[in-house]
């Protein structure tokens, strides 16, 4: 390595060392100010306060998925970032842990969700069922009522390998000439990865790294897509400012 | 800074980010053009797209000299035929008037020996831009030092369905049997089914979603969303995509890593699976089952590499029956 390399590197070292001071410093700052509302305003911790917020929203996404990759060994702050979504007015949220231990422990989860909600709420906590995409087709009914909020915790093999299952599910079907080829289109292969994990409107992806970590990719098609800190950093307000943003983001759908 | 001095900084900040890793494919959702045109008061929307051109130009240049082997950008999606039709006409008339540029000046493609592919539903253009698209694409087919792949008419939806309907047609055939399909297989039916998966996605103008662009391909990609608009995107922001890259590099290949080792996992319980339902209950001793196993992997991968054949010789005919005799 001659020396214009070792100086070369050094200086990529560099700018990489700045840009993540760079980033600490910015989070540093952005958790001050989230301190400081919170001392004013009591933010995250007041149901009547959330729900101020969700009047100055123009559009709340129905379906908001977390991209989880830290190894989450306490559900407390999970579940916080769960029951805000919930007071802001989501319906469901997925959770795609893509480690795939989150699965293992539904009922771990439920719990510390049922507790966050009866400090939000108080004891009016709305009904919410945490469950896999597995066992979540016997629920849809439930949730179409509106009644029941929906936790869906998936895992890498809810990712492409459930694409897999579908086309091999469709090749059968063809071989016993229950399906023609002709009638294989969009809204066809739609309707089955769709049956039980609907499009989220709103994709959050918490670590700081910016990848979708084989997350369902036929769902993402049209989500819109940001990145927050680790989930037990979290503060209500970083929720709140994806929450604006998904608000006033305008969809063009390719016109 | 004059030119000189600006040429010779960007040298020398290309040459320090080549001391780290370098995307070896980006992906690029070139976003903003018809913004840009309103931004900057232009009397059409139009002159936008025929700045994009130049940034993309400008772009392919950036990424050769930093050392990325393969570009995928996405210029016109199969949702953007809802546009009105004098836009649509006018894309329809530039793509036509860059192929021939391409054709006959572009030095970029003949210094870096850059082989351009097509990647979309053709046959939904009119006749005469597929005939265009046919011939640049064959004219650059035995370059292969780098890769410009442009998805036009395309979607993500659309390519895994037709994947999944070329499987199912293979099924038919006989030349594929259902648990044949793999995640590998898929990748390779799918229109990027020679590309590794980019590294680095880029999406200008301040959108944060995919679009119905590369879905499958970027799950494991890094992405970066810009806020500035296509045209307006400098050398600067490219770098500033890849240093972010360079950050996350290091995660990313471990996630892809455990990715690869589930997807073998998957791939040997399911060949497991095929011995065991053939043998009907009747379980050999463990050695014995191990080699049914492996004979069985392999005349696996010999249906779907003759399967894949197919689909890519289909394709190439598709397109050098476009070209005109001459």
């Amino acid at each position: 390595m001659g020396f214009a390399d070792i100086l070369a590197t050094l200086c990529l070292h560099s700018v990489h060392g700045v840009m993540r001071l760079k980033a600490s410093t910015t989070y540093a700052f952005t958790w001050l100010c989230s301190c400081l509302l919170y001392v004013v305003k009591h933010r995250g911790t007041k149901i009547e306060s959330i729900t101020c917020d969700v009047k100055t929203l123009r559009k709340i996404p129905l379906h908001t998925t977390f991209i989880v990759e830290e190894k989450l060994e306490y559900y407390e702050d999970l579940a916080r970032v769960v029951t805000w979504i919930f007071a802001l007015g989501g319906h469901v949220v997925s959770v795609y842990d893509s480690k795939g231990d989150l699965k293992k422990d539904l009922v771990g989860l439920r719990t510390a969700i049922v507790l966050q909600q009866g400090k939000l709420f108080g004891t009016a906590g709305p009904a919410v069922q945490v469950t896999t995409l597995q066992d979540a087709e016997s629920l849809n009914a439930l949730d179409k009522t509106g009644e029941l909020f929906l936790v869906l915790v998936l895992s890498p093999e809810d990712g492409r390998q459930h694409i897999v299952e579908t086309a091999v599910s469709v090749c059968k079907a063809v071989l016993q000439k229950r399906v023609k080829i002709e009638d294989i289109n969009i809204d066809f292969i739609d309707k089955k990865l769709t049956a039980t994990l609907s499009e989220p409107s709103l994709a959050i992806v918490f670590g700081g790294l910016h990848s979708l970590l084989g997350y369902p990719p036929w769902h993402l098609r049209v989500t819109e897509i940001h990145f927050l800190p680790e989930i037990r950093k979290l503060v209500y307000q970083d929720l709140y400012t994806v929450f604006q943003k998904y608000a006033n983001c305008q969809q063009r759908l390719g016109t | 800074m004059d030119d000189n001095s600006s040429n010779w900084f960007r040298s020398v900040c290309c040459r320090i980010l080549q001391t780290g890793v370098v995307p070896k494919h980006v992906a690029i959702i070139m976003d903003g053009n018809r913004r840009f045109a309103k931004k900057m008061h232009y009397g059409k929307a139009f002159q936008g797209h025929v700045l994009g051109f130049e940034k993309l130009k400008e772009t392919l240049q950036w990424c050769l000299d930093l050392g990325v082997t393969e570009v995928t950008v996405y210029a016109f999606s199969i949702e953007n035929f809802k546009r009105s039709k004098e836009e649509v006409d006018g894309l329809m008339e530039l793509t036509k008037k860059k192929i021939a540029y391409l054709l006959e000046e572009s030095d970029v493609i003949a210094k870096h020996q850059v082989r351009v592919r097509a990647l979309g539903d053709l046959r939904r253009l009119p006749d005469d831009v597929m005939q265009f698209i046919a011939k640049g694409v064959n004219y650059t087919k035995h370059n292969t030092r780098a890769y410009l792949n442009v998805c036009y008419a395309y979607t993500s939806r659309h390519e895994m369905t037709e994947a999944i309907k070329e499987m199912a047609m293979g099924a038919q055939d006989g030349l594929l049997y259902p648990s044949d399909i793999s995640e590998d297989l898929i990748e390779q039916c799918l229109y990027t089914g020679d590309s590794p998966p980019p590294d680095l996605v880029v999406r200008t103008s301040g959108e944060v979603r995919l679009s119905d662009f590369l879905l499958w391909q970027s799950t494991y990609s890094h992405l970066c969303f810009q806020d500035v608009l296509w045209p307006e995107f400098s050398v600067w922001h490219f770098f500033s995509a890849v240093l972010s890259y360079q950050q996350s590099y290091a995660s990313i290949q471990q996630a892809r890593q455990e990715d690869r080792e589930r997807r073998d996992k998957h791939q040997y319980e399911s060949d497991l699976r095929s011995v065991l339902e053939q043998r009907q209950g009747d379980v050999p001793d463990a050695s014995l089952l191990e080699q049914m196993v492996k004979e069985h992997a392999e005349r696996r991968r010999e249906r779907q590499r003759t399967f894949v054949e197919r689909i890519r010789t289909s394709h190439a005919q598709f397109l050098e029956q476009l070209c005109p005799a001459n």
